[in-house]
């Protein structure tokens, strides 16, 4: 698939924005039984941080559609389609978060705020699987097709919000030791899955033949033309012509800057933090996280090989590289038998 | 519940683009709007297209044979793309079973063309919604038009009948009786949206030419290059998959 920058920072910034709110709710919680719940200025910071991601991802999408004013009508088809869940669950999830900060900013009771936080974390959590099921229920890109999809969402989003909750702690002077104590094994499962992930999909075994897809029982068929103009959107779409080598770089930036670099700031900053100091790298390893994380978005769109390239002469065979990403050519027939 | 839908023979198709051409000068031209091309004289012209032939070459040098593959929406019994659409925009009509999309509603998501396994939606990037093959419903039911033309463009314009068109739920209609007689299958079926279009495929064709023919043909040639031709019988075998 061709990767498509609106998405990939609707994804990656809405996610961030969810995981953020989800980890300083979970860490006001814990205070509140601990009997030491957030200072609700920081509550209302963290908020405010929060919307602004999802609004950054909010308005890369709008650039999606080119018919945004009739985004409305995008409710229509809850029962069947996971775009219209999604689009049905983001506007109370960022009500309920902006409602929850509020609460804190207005001094409303602990309680009451908390209240307000679970129904926006219940909302928050649900938008992370109706986004993640977005991708995973297209039957035809089978490296999306698999519950890897949505569970590393999730995780990717809570990770990188996670360290924009320990960012927001650590400058409004809170203590971020129990946020960064969950933010660690956050990052470790979001880099676990995600190598499942890719793993899975460099094994992948794909079920549909260029045979099958033309209804010719030989495997000596190849395609000669594509039918009528050089290039149209079901070629240019699907087909994702990055060279290899920009495939390797995104995977080496997403893996040292999601994972990598983000969990070795939090570590330098939990000795500091266990001494009762303040620490200031949850900041730094935030942007990094975001960089990684649009890396490994972009990966996940180029790796999306669909059925229809079958017809078009750039499905990637079962195993192994496009021919055609290599021979850099606009486009080939089917990989020789 | 009827459905209306292409059944297309492989083995008369002769990939002349015909029914390509009628196609987009229907629809181009027709109560749905221009489908709009980019740089169309150009070197690298790109379009919508509701119907696209594509051609293939089968087998190995010398023994090749060259396959013609007419594509445009199958109007699948399970349209996957109906179900993604979050507008309602895209809908199957229950009275004939045509896929289609509504204008009006569409966001320009592009979510249905994912949904899609047979790559049959084409983008509109100057009115930016999503269109496809229409079945040519402003076509076939119009009772302005004689009888015999309330048929697809594409239909209309095959030069060797290889497009039929009809009800494939009618066990009745042209439309099953060739898919009986001809073997219809569809394409990739393992997509599992029950694609509505069939295809006839390549026979095996054996024409055997008797006594009468060749004492006519052999007069012919004898007259035209003044050769004698030894044909007792003849023939003639056709590539079949
Ligand atoms: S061929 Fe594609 S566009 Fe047409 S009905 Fe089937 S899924 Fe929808
Ligand atoms: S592009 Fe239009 S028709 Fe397709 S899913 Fe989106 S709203 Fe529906
Ligand atoms: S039925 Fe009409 S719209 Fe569809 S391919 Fe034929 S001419 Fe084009």
């Amino acid at each position: 698939m061709a990767p498509e920058f609106s998405i990939i920072f609707l994804t990656v910034f809405a996610g961030a924005g969810q995981g953020l709110f989800l980890c300083i709710f979970a860490v006001d919680l814990l205070g509140a039984i601990r009997g030491a719940p957030l200072a609700p200025e920081t509550v209302a910071l963290a908020m405010v941080m929060a919307l602004a991601l999802m609004t950054v991802g909010l308005a890369a999408s709008v650039f999606h559609l080119s018919h945004p004013l009739r985004g409305v009508k995008a409710a229509r088809r809850y029962k069947s389609s996971w775009l219209s869940r999604e689009a049905l669950a983001l506007p109370p999830a960022m009500g309920l978060i902006a409602l929850y900060g509020a609460a804190a900013w207005l001094g409303y009771s602990v309680d009451a705020r908390l209240a307000i936080g679970a129904a926006a974390a219940a909302a928050a959590l649900y938008l992370y699987l109706a986004t993640g099921m977005i991708y995973a229920s297209v039957p035809y890109i089978k490296e999306w097709n698999t519950a890897y999809t949505p569970l590393s969402f999730t995780l990717i989003g809570l990770a990188v919000g996670g360290t924009g909750a320990v960012a927001v702690l650590e400058i409004s002077g809170e203590a971020a030791l129990t946020a960064v104590r969950g933010v660690i094994p956050l990052m470790l499962a979001a880099a676990l899955v995600k190598w499942w992930h890719w793993r899975r999909n460099a094994r992948l075994f794909t079920p549909f033949t260029p045979h099958a897809a033309i209804g010719v029982m030989r495997p000596d068929a190849r395609l000669m033309d594509m039918g009528t103009t050089y290039q149209h959107y079901n070629t240019t779409e699907y087909d994702a012509r990055v060279p290899a080598a920009a495939v390797d770089t995104a995977r080496y930036v997403a893996v040292i800057a999601l994972f990598i670099l983000p969990l070795a700031l939090l570590l330098l900053d939990y000795m500091p933090l266990l001494r009762g100091e303040g620490g200031w790298l949850a900041a730094p390893a935030l942007l990094l996280a975001l960089t990684g994380a649009v890396a490994e978005r972009w990966l996940f769109f180029v790796e999306g090989n669909h059925a229809q390239n079958l017809y078009y002469g750039s499905y990637r065979g079962r195993k192994g590289p496009n021919p055609l990403l290599e021979s850099g050519k606009a486009h080939a027939p089917l990989p020789p038998r | 519940m009827p459905q209306l839908a292409l059944i297309i023979d492989l083995n008369k198709c002769v990939g002349c683009h015909a029914c390509a051409v009628n196609c987009k000068s229907w629809n181009t031209s027709g109560k749905f709007g221009p489908l709009p091309e980019k740089t169309p004289y150009g070197k690298e012209p790109t379009g919508v297209w509701f119907n696209r032939v594509q051609t293939w070459e089968v087998g190995t040098y010398p023994d090749v044979d060259v396959l013609y593959l007419p594509k445009s929406c199958m109007h699948c019994a399970e349209a996957p793309c109906v179900a993604v659409c979050p507008t309602g925009a895209s809908y199957k009509r229950a009275e004939d079973g045509v896929v289609l999309v509504n204008y009006d509603d569409c966001i320009g998501c592009k979510y249905c063309s994912w949904a899609c396994p047979y790559g049959c939606r084409e983008f509109d990037e100057a009115d930016g919604v999503m269109k496809k093959c229409t079945l040519c419903v402003d076509r076939i039911y119009d009772t302005r038009l004689p009888e015999e033309e309330r048929k697809p463009a594409c239909v209309l314009a095959c030069p060797t009948q290889a497009r039929v068109f009809g009800d494939v739920q009618d066990t009745d209609s042209a439309a099953s009786h060739a898919i009986a007689e001809g073997q219809g299958f569809r394409l990739m079926p393992e997509s599992g949206a029950n694609p509505s279009n069939r295809y006839l495929p390549r026979r095996k064709v054996k024409v055997t030419v008797d006594q009468e023919m060749i004492t006519v043909r052999r007069a012919a040639a004898v007259k035209s290059v003044r050769k004698s031709v030894d044909i007792e019988e003849a023939v003639i075998e056709d590539f079949g998959f």
